[in-house]
């Protein structure tokens, strides 16, 4: 009789545990950006890099607020904050796609002499935009595994 | 279930669903709580309210593209009740041998 007591009390304890993590799966699903944020983030700094190529300001200006409206966009879409990103990837998007957006408009404008000024502007933004978009992927790709193993920030 | 070590505040399904979307996040509007447990307002604020009594959540307001909204947090007691409530859980499941 106490062991299907046990039984009992430990098959609804699971069952439980189950809800939990379901409800963390969910969490995490919305904190992660979905691919078309990031798509649409990294086709807007391609561009970025392209007007910066091809020297159009305006453009330029453009694209700057596209992104910020696109950001904010998202975070009023999910209505969640996450407690962490990750944090490698974080350090890495800002150490890295600083420099590199300057590294593909010095490349976009080396390249301006052999392929024309939209040819060379087209293919470092592509480079960057690709890059950008890896980059989402990976977090997203981090925030639904984190959300899988039930993690909790 | 044996109810003797779990937290009554924390285990009503629930408030432990609220409790469970909430800890892996800084903080979560109200409206995305009530579209994943699925309640009415008055329901899930009856229940928020219950968590803030006994201090595991807090909320805090603020106005976006001109709309009020409420954002829900675990505090740091609510963490950890929610996390003993949690171990809990796991010692009742393992107390059973697997047959």
């Amino acid at each position: 009789m106490s062991n299907d007591n046990n039984q009992t009390s430990a098959d609804q304890a699971q069952q439980t545990l189950n809800s939990i993590q379901g409800m963390k799966e969910a969490a995490h699903r919305r904190a992660a950006p979905p691919h078309l944020f990031g798509a649409a983030i990294a086709a807007l700094a391609g561009s970025l890099v392209t007007f910066a190529v091809t020297d159009n300001r305006e453009l330029q200006i453009l694209s700057i607020v596209m992104i910020t409206l696109v950001i904010v966009s998202q975070v009023s879409k999910t209505k969640v904050n996450a407690a962490q990103s990750p944090t490698r990837l974080f350090i890495f998007g800002l150490v890295a796609l600083l420099p590199l957006y300057f590294i593909m408009v010095v490349l976009g404008q080396s390249l301006v002499q052999s392929i024309g000024k939209l040819g060379a502007g087209l293919t470092a933004g592509a480079i960057f935009a690709s890059l950008v978009f890896a980059l989402n992927y990976l977090e997203n790709k981090w925030y639904i595994n984190k959300g899988k193993k039930g993690g909790n920030s | 279930m044996s109810a003797t070590s779990l937290n009554p505040v924390i285990h009503a399904p629930n408030r432990l669903q609220i409790c469970a979307f909430l800890s892996p996040l800084a903080e979560a509007d109200f409206q995305a709580l009530r579209e994943e447990l699925q309640v009415s307002d008055s329901v899930l604020s009856k229940h928020i309210k219950q968590l803030q009594d006994a201090g595991y959540v807090e909320q805090s307001k603020n106005r976006v593209d001109g709309k009020r909204r409420t954002w829900v947090s675990l505090t740091e007691q609510g963490h950890a009740a929610f996390e003993s409530h949690v171990d809990e859980l796991r010692r009742l499941v393992n107390m059973v041998p697997a047959t």
